[in-house]
């Protein structure tokens, strides 16, 4: 535990001393502040266009404004979170490996899986504080909803998010761990993601392989999240996800122990 | 250049892999093992055997190495734990349970769906004729998944017509999105993919039986073949969709109701039925008949005999709704509206929906003592409703010597169980609100849906309706709008960014 907590310690403090968390959690949150005003406005936009259309026709239109803003405004932010783990995790394996500090941490009396817990939780800490104005404005969003929200969407749809982040923090750490080079291990697990993201467009039809792919589509698995609903295969898909990937990462890491042997 | 024959060897099983991939290629592409195919496989086959004989002992070597076994046993644990993975995947898949934290339970099926989907106990198919690869299909196949969660009879396929244009021909499919739903030789096309239309074709292709709607005709009633704003063209469409035989019966030309009409509908008849007719109806209803009868006002139906044995006293009026709130979707004080509903499970959910009635006459229990027949009413106006004689030349006032005022009954429902067997009757005083102008508006359709299932005791077709979002607004000032944004937008990226910049400096 104790190894475990000097990894997750050296990682915070790593991201925190550096530009990079900064430029990140910054330009992070300018985009969440323009999509989530921007998604208010639109869905406000469009409940009073359809009021107005309902008075005309003499039927009255439902518009859950809270609702489907948390829709559209996680929806948009679980792409940010597509393109911003590459960032957040390009480095935690490669650059140590380039520095070859990955040496001094092999021969340190940590486990290889303290090592590895200890970066994969603290990137996901790194995409937890990253994600806590976003909160806030749901729950503000929520507090202003005539009649009143269900505030447990905003748990729900946050958790799918947190999932959907950690799985692709897991898969990067698993692609930074291959290589020395960040800009090799960034696109390569930009475009990984890209392909688990865009699958069920390409696997079409009934077959079992055409359905196998359209289950490993990451949206598909996201979207009822922000819906408003907690499906149980949501959650063994990431967690799956997230398992594998830090199952990968503690194969590389102890590789590295008897590959040069 | 001189190669080495062990390079040579490397070189050939390269190739060879090469090879053996290309044949594969080839064969997954045009799906037959034919000569150049063949070929591609031995050869490659050939050429990476030989590689491994030639090569053997750089084999061996490399697998004697300790990281090749370690490698190796990496690589298996790696396989084992992802077929693991892929294994609990699976499961979740098959066995999993969905929370649905919306208020309205958008993406929950009706209990409804679950009384009816449950107890199945055949094997029904359900088709989805569409290409696989349209977005909508997914939406379908979701929900078609919750079906199949309810009751493992329930199968799902979706079919590409242009792949099996003999199916697509079988099931009688004309477009895509189509769906049909098969429980053996029983075949029922769902209108839309939404839960209500797929839910009533199971009920439909599961039911054995098949209920008929009669409409009179002969007094000027609404016509289920006029299709302009004044007809009943689409209730008629509507009701043939919902598997209901449509007939219109003459009763001057027979001498008693048809046996086969499940429910006899009079829409607005506009003169006064026959004396025998009247009969031939009390005489339906005594046997266990059931009738819809839409009474306009201004008009005499002749039924009044009929409607006292049944305790329902028919006003002789025009009912006036002077609440204005007609008038915030353009309707005036002579189409009153209805907001409060009775106990009754044709008007089962509609609180706070409206319905409308242009020109309407008060339909009323007469005796409210009586407990038999059952009689409950169904439709109450507002309080700011009052009922005049006539409409005069336009401009009517309250007498209230002579005018009753509101709120006021439009309809009423009355069970007679005492006869053989349960009879119904359903009495509105208006058949406006089912013309093909006014069918779609608010609850107006559902009201006459309701009705006529009640009516054939087909309950549970009542409240099947696709769900809306519950309508909330965020009621956000202009200012809270603009220190939103300023807020989210530019100050507290800032202050990360100034955090950032302080920490730098301190640290230099």
């Amino acid at each position: 535990m104790r190894g475990f907590y000097a990894i997750y310690r050296k990682e915070m403090s790593h991201y925190f001393v550096s530009p990079v968390a900064y430029i990140i959690v910054f330009v992070f949150l300018v985009l969440t502040g323009i999509f989530f005003t921007n998604a208010l406005a639109e869905v406000n936009n469009y409940a009073n266009t359809m009021a107005m259309q309902s008075m005309e026709m003499g039927q009255t239109a439902s518009v859950d404004v809270p609702s489907l803003v948390l829709r559209f405004f996680l929806g948009t932010i679980g792409i940010v979170v597509l393109f911003l783990t590459p960032m957040l995790t390009m480095g935690i394996y490669s650059e140590e490996r380039k520095r070859g500090t990955m040496e001094l941490l092999m021969t340190s009396p940590i486990t290889d899986a303290q090592i590895v817990l200890g970066k994969y939780f603290a990137s996901l800490s790194l995409l937890a504080i990253m994600l806590v104005p976003a909160i806030f404005y749901m729950f503000y969003l929520f507090g202003h909803s005539d009649p009143a929200a269900p505030w447990r969407m905003i748990p729900g749809a946050f958790l799918g998010l947190f999932l959907l982040g950690g799985a692709l923090l897991a898969l990067g750490g698993f692609m930074s761990s291959l290589t020395e080079n960040q800009i090799v291990s960034a696109v390569s697990i930009f475009g990984i993601s890209l392909v688990l993201w865009l699958l069920d467009i390409f696997a079409q039809g009934n077959g079992a392989i055409a359905q196998a792919l359209q289950y490993a589509a990451i949206l598909k698995h996201f979207d009822p999240f922000v819906q408003g609903v907690i499906d149980t295969t949501g959650l063994v898909f990431f967690g799956s996800w997230i398992f594998l990937g830090i199952f990968l990462t503690l194969r590389t890491v102890e590789s590295m122990r008897w590959r040069r042997a | 250049m001189k190669l080495e024959r062990k390079e040579l060897a490397q070189l050939g099983g390269v190739l060879g892999l090469v090879l053996l991939l290309s044949g594969y290629i080839r064969y997954t592409s045009r799906e037959i093992l034919d000569v150049p195919c063949d070929v591609l496989l031995i050869t490659g086959g050939v050429l990476l055997l030989a590689w491994i004989v030639l090569d053997f002992r750089s084999l061996i070597g490399f697998f004697s190495k300790r990281s090749s076994k370690l490698g190796a046993n990496t690589g298996v644990l790696i396989v084992a734990v992802v077929a693991i993975l892929v294994f609990l995947n699976y499961l979740g898949f098959r066995h999993h349970k969905t929370f649905d934290l919306t208020t309205a339970k958008l993406f929950t099926l009706s209990d409804q769906t679950k009384k009816i989907v449950e107890p199945i106990k055949t094997d029904v198919n359900i088709y989805l004729f569409d290409k696989a690869g349209n977005p909508e299909v997914q939406q379908v196949r979701d929900q078609m998944s919750d079906y199949a969660d309810l009751n493992r009879h329930i199968h799902f396929e979706v079919v590409d017509p242009t792949e099996q244009p003999g199916m697509a021909k079988e099931y009688g499919i004309t477009e895509m999105g189509q769906l049909v739903v098969v429980n053996g030789s029983h075949t029922e096309h769902a209108q839309t993919t939404t839960e209500e239309d797929i839910t009533s074709a199971i009920l439909k292709a599961i039911s054995t039986t098949v209920n008929s709607v009669c409409f009179l005709e002969g007094h000027g009633e609404k016509s289920i073949t006029d299709e302009t704003p004044k007809g009943f063209s689409g209730v008629a469409d509507k009701l043939k969709k919902e598997n209901y035989l449509v007939s219109s019966v003459n009763l001057v030309t027979s001498d008693s109701v048809p046996s086969s009409c499940s429910v006899i509908v009079d829409a607005g008849p506009a003169k006064s039925l026959f004396p025998q007719e009247t009969q031939m109806i009390t005489k339906y209803l005594e046997g266990g008949g059931k009738a819809l009868l839409l009474l306009d006002p201004g008009t005499n139906s002749g039924l009044d005999s009929l409607m006292s044995t049944w305790n329902v006293k028919v006003g002789d009026n025009y009912v006036i709704d002077v609440s204005g709130v007609g008038r915030l979707i353009g309707t005036g004080p002579g189409i009153p509206l209805v907001v409060n509903y009775g106990p009754s499970p044709i008007v089962k959910g509609f609180e706070n929906m409206m319905t409308f009635f242009p020109l309407a006459r008060t339909v009323s229990v007469a005796d409210q003592s009586k407990a038999d027949p059952q009689t409950v009413e169904l439709l109450k106006t507002s309080a700011a409703s009052f009922t005049v004689p006539n409409l005069g030349n336009g401009t009517v006032k309250f007498d209230p010597a002579k005018d009753e005022r509101g709120p006021l009954s439009l309809g009423v429902s009355a069970e007679n169980k005492s006869g053989k067997s349960d009879a119904r009757l359903v009495v509105i005083g208006n058949s406006t609100f089912a013309t093909n102008q006014w069918f779609d508006q608010q609850r107006n359709g559902d009201l006459f849906f309701n009705a006529i299932n009640w009516l054939t005791e087909e309950e549970n077709l009542i409240s099947i309706r696709p769900k809306e979002p519950t309508n909330r607004r965020v009621t956000l000032t202009q200012a809270q709008m603009t220190e939103l944004s300023w807020f989210s937008m530019v100050i507290l990226p800032l202050l990360v960014i100034l955090g950032g910049i302080y920490i730098w400096i301190k640290r230099r």
